[in-house]
């Protein structure tokens, strides 16, 4: 069939052509082959979702709600680092799904102990969240970086001797989990 | 745009075309959409199995990359556009899709291959609508649902030794709760 050859010779080039129109209007949609032929051919690399582009698998990632994200960080190591990095955010922030919670600190009904919980957006109290490693503190300043709750020094009442702590928790709010910062000494 | 269109899209036009473009007779910008919008008019589409598709405009729209090519060129009733990343079969649920109104029920019909497939050829059309639609499906295979399901579902491997597993879950207690019968 000579008519299929001289089609199929018309068509090579003109995809390339299509690839240059569209590229300039992707936002969401990005150049997902390019990225993905150079990285497949990485020897240790797994893809997050096997089939697909990383930066579409990413888009897909990003549509599910933040309650799941603990769940979805025991799937594999690479959603893990995935869904603990900063890219993350960005994609969900491009996919307009991110979440807003609020974590207040507050103590037990006896007072003696501290401990953090969570509401989303619409008040609906979430969960606590698991105890602080470490002794009980007081005094400790708390700082929000990057979706990290780093929670620092503070002293320590250990059977009536109080003792200053240099110690930083950070607590990853997607995966829901502490810590420890290492300082140098 | 009109010099980077010539020299990119020359290749495509028949010769035919190529002479009108010569004589100045190419029309830049939404103009010559026009002439596409008409009620059940047609488009042919060749996918990469080589079946030659009559598509409907209305569908044909969504189709961005398309829709580029349509504006930038004088294209006409016998233009057949080469979509060498999409099956025969795929672009037939992509049409079902789009005029079941992206309907969820529809997206549960397909399987995990049809859903990436579908996925790959909406980003490459750039069909947002679409491309939101089946991420969405995707997504809520993920939501609550087990690791081990969504490991299994997507292929994924498990490289977690078991000590870490382990670890995982008892200082992950969320993670484990409120998950779906699979």
């Amino acid at each position: 069939m000579p008519d299929l050859a001289v089609g199929k010779k018309r068509f090579i080039q003109p995809n390339m052509c299509f690839t240059n129109l569209t590229n300039q209007d992707k936002s969401t949609l990005s150049q997902s082959d390019n990225c993905f032929f150079s990285e497949a051919l990485s020897e240790d690399y797994s893809p997050i979702l096997p089939g697909l582009p990383d930066d579409v698998a990413e888009y897909c990632l990003a549509l599910v709600p933040r309650s799941n994200f603990p769940a979805m960080g025991g799937v594999c190591k690479r959603w893990r680092s995935f869904i603990q990095s900063k890219a993350f955010t960005t994609v969900r922030k491009l996919a307009g799904m991110l979440e807003e919670w609020l974590y207040f600190l507050t103590t037990d009904c006896e007072e003696k102990e501290s401990h953090w919980e969570v509401v989303d957006c619409l008040g609906r109290k979430c969960r606590s969240l698991p105890p602080m490693p470490g002794p009980g503190k007081a005094g400790f300043g708390v700082v929000v970086l990057n979706g990290k709750l780093l929670v620092m020094a503070g002293y320590s009442a250990l059977e009536g001797t109080a003792s200053a702590s240099a110690e930083v928790h950070q607590y990853d709010s997607c995966l829901n989990r502490y810590g420890f910062l290492k300082h140098s000494t | 745009m009109a010099e980077r269109g010539e020299s990119s899209e020359a290749v495509m036009l028949k010769k035919t075309e190529e002479e009108k473009l010569r004589k100045g007779k190419m029309i830049v910008g939404d103009e010559s959409k026009a002439g596409y919008e008409e009620e059940g008019k047609k488009v042919k589409l060749v996918t990469s199995d080589g079946v030659t598709m009559e598509v409907e405009i209305s569908i044909v729209k969504e189709m961005e990359i398309i829709q580029t090519f349509i504006g930038a060129t004088d294209t006409d009733d016998s233009f057949i556009f080469p979509i060498s990343n999409v099956s025969s079969h795929i672009l037939n649920q992509i049409i079902e899709l789009v005029k079941g109104e992206y309907d969820q029920e529809l997206a549960k019909k397909l399987s995990h291959d049809e859903l990436k497939e579908i996925l790959v050829a909406a980003n490459y059309l750039n069909m947002k609508t679409l491309f939101h639609f089946i991420a969405t499906a995707i997504a809520n295979v993920i939501q609550n649902k087990s690791v081990e399901f969504v490991r299994d579902f997507f292929g994924i491997v498990n490289d977690f030794t078991e000590e870490e597993e382990a670890e995982l879950r008892k200082t992950n207690a969320w993670a484990f709760e409120g998950v779906d019968e699979d």
